[in-house]
């Protein structure tokens, strides 16, 4: 066996405390499935809910998806040390997690107890400060953990043993630290593969380096497939407790760095089951789910449902 | 002010990166240190060259410094959203931003590898909408940004807002930028095949590989067209249409047969059959495609029918390839 549960992990895990507790110990997919056994599920909370919020007043409504699934405490349990993953590519605008959503997720996690709430990233600072999510990191008391991008040995080398082209991710070495990952990613497009929302996100933990090898490395005979499936891939070895997406404003040309055209479906969509959050997502823009071939993979590679019809969405206005 | 050509540019960066590459090797041998350092473009680089004059900037200032992005570094800059500019051929980015009151612009100089490069960037990025920009390059501007394209350049201009002065702004800065640039280009000679009746011109898209393809229309997620070029229109009749450009006829009926191929093995086509060298298939979408051969191009016609309109635009194509090659 290649990893092992940390002492922190294993006491958690055996002393039973309760779904939250569980939650903690499978950041990685990988973890789990070394195991043998599957990937805890919070007790409480439904996976199979997809919780759709709209409406003018982005905290508002991020608290009101997270009450929907059952509230943060679901999710984050007591003294957890929680990661987070906002999409922080470019102050463009619609093209990056909006601040007032991580200000909800960050005050919702500490409500519910949690240890410390970090943002891993290898993008600079600068990228935190113009997009106002450094700002948004500090009044709700969490912490930026920068780490420079090329330098490898910040990263761990972790197996895909369920990869069809990945065998081997490079996660932040940070990453290893969190009892508990949230990712916050915006939807929009993606000039590379049309379109990026929960999976996508993921290459945010994933080395720079690492991530070039998404593609084949021959920009001239690229395979749109090889990226997406990559993606899926990465999927499989980590695996955050709840996804929650900006869908308010976001680009739907030039992405991912944008400018481009902007489209305002005004939504928080949130959620633990990433394929048919990405899947609902694309459907905002008129995008065929089926047709994004990161998430027929995901789909495929059991993350989660592609077809809708099969979950419990449930959508309000406030 | 000086106004620059863009060959003098060019060579005397060439220059200046020579040199620091020369000095930076020498240190490295004085240390004796195997570490690699850096080459630090920024440290070096004539931004004069590039940017504007403020004074012509209608009281837009420079805000922070300026930046440079060349080669693989502007992953560091956009991430995933550099592939496509090496998908097309790039070189480095230039990057001010400006302020003036509460309005704030950022303002992008591509230097891309070849003008058609340039041109195909552009043309992918400015997408359908918006207004002409009064330059001597080829600009729109959308809601609260802009794209030029002027000889081997591409500059995208972002405000934040739409407020009239920020817009006013924007034009300023794509005029004082668009006069520094002295070479201009005219378009890949293949977007001129496109030019029938009923041509919509904003869409043109000119395209050197598959994730510009991807972008424009998901007909294969591999290369399978494998062009040397591409250039994509829609029509007011509701067509799209496709020219793929190869080294010669006889490759281009070897990719004819490829395409048949791939899309008689792949489920997402249906109904595929060649009569008198045209192939005609329908996507699970229903979007009809049509695919003929017409001297060393490709040609594809997507419509909702089929039939007549789709034939009349195919022949006006294959007349005009046939006129001008």
């Amino acid at each position: 066996m290649k990893y092992q549960l940390s002492r922190r992990a294993f006491i958690k895990r055996s002393a039973n405390m309760g779904a939250a507790t569980l939650v903690g110990g499978h950041l990685l997919g990988t973890i789990s499935c070394h195991h043998g056994d599957e990937p805890a599920q919070t007790q409480s909370a439904d996976p199979s809910i997809i919780a759709v919020v709209k409406g003018e007043d982005r905290y508002a409504q991020t608290v009101k998806a997270i009450e929907i699934l059952g509230g943060m405490k679901r999710f984050v349990f007591d003294g957890a040390k929680v990661c987070i993953l906002p999409n922080t590519q470019r102050n463009n605008p619609g093209a990056f997690t909006s601040p007032d959503i991580v200000r909800a997720v960050i005050d919702l996690c500490a409500q519910a107890g949690s240890k410390c709430v970090d943002c891993p990233s290898w993008l600079p600072r600068s990228s935190w400060e113009s997009t106002g999510l450094a700002q948004a990191a500090e009044d709700g008391g969490a912490t930026l953990k920068l780490v420079d991008g090329k330098d490898e040995s910040l990263f761990r080398t972790v197996a895909v043993p369920q990869g069809k082209i990945l065998k081997e991710a490079r996660l932040m070495e940070l990453f290893f630290e969190y009892d508990v990952f949230i990712n916050i990613p915006i939807t929009k497009d993606h000039m590379g593969n049309k379109f990026t929302g929960t999976m996508k996100n993921l290459m945010g933990l994933n080395s720079p380096r690492s991530n070039r090898a998404f593609h084949t490395g021959n920009f001239k005979n690229d395979n749109i497939e090889h990226l997406d499936q990559c993606i899926a891939d990465l999927n499989t070895a980590v695996r955050p407790v709840l996804c929650i997406v900006d869908a308010t404003e976001f680009i739907i040309t030039n992405g991912p760095f944008g400018p481009g055209k902007l489209h305002h479906p005004k939504k928080v969509v949130a959620g633990q089951d990433r394929v048919a959050i990405d899947a609902y997502c694309a459907s905002l823009w008129d995008l065929d789910p089926g047709e994004i071939v990161m998430i027929r993979s995901g789909h495929d590679h059991g993350l989660g449902e592609i077809d809708l019809s099969r979950k419990d969405l449930r959508e309000i206005e406030i | 002010m000086r106004r620059p050509g863009y060959h003098r540019m060019r060579l005397r960066n060439l220059l200046i990166q020579v040199l620091t590459a020369l000095m930076t090797t020498l240190a490295l041998c004085q240390c004796g240190s195997e570490r690699e350092e850096p080459s630090g473009p920024a440290a070096s680089f004539d931004f004069d060259l590039y940017l504007p004059d403020p004074a012509r900037l209608d009281q837009w200032q420079p805000d922070r410094k300026p930046r440079v992005y060349e080669g693989e570094d502007l992953y560091a800059f956009i991430n995933g959203g550099a592939e496509i500019y090496h998908e097309y051929g790039f070189e480095r980015v230039i990057v001010q931003d400006y302020i003036k009151g509460r309005g704030r612009i950022t303002l992008e100089i591509y230097e891309m590898a070849q003008p058609e490069a340039a041109f195909g960037i552009w043309s992918l990025k400015k997408g359908s909408e918006g207004r002409p920009l009064k330059v001597s390059g080829s600009g729109v501007l959308v809601d609260y940004y802009a794209n030029v394209w002027k000889g081997p350049f591409l500059f995208t201009l972002t405000g934040f807002d739409q407020s009239a002065e920020t817009i006013a702004g924007l034009e300023a800065i794509a005029h004082a930028v668009d006069a520094m640039i002295e070479i201009d280009f005219d378009e890949p000679r293949i977007v001129d095949l496109l030019r029938v009746e009923g041509l919509v011109e904003q869409s043109v898209v000119y395209m050197t590989g598959p994730l510009a393809l991807f972008n424009c229309q998901r007909l294969f997620t591999g290369y399978v067209f494998d062009a040397e070029e591409v250039v994509k229109g829609d029509y007011d009749n509701g067509c799209r249409v496709f020219v793929f450009a190869y080294q010669g006829a006889r490759r281009a009926e070897e990719q004819f047969e490829r395409v048949s191929a791939e899309i008689r093995r792949n489920p997402d086509y249906a109904e595929c059959g060649i009569d008198r060298g045209l192939l005609r298939t329908v996507s699970v979408k229903g979007k009809v495609i049509e695919v003929c051969l017409a001297k060393k191009f490709l040609l594809l016609v997507l419509s909702d029918e089929g039939g007549g309109e789709s034939a009349a635009l195919r022949a006006a194509l294959v007349k005009r390839i046939g006129a001008a090659f």
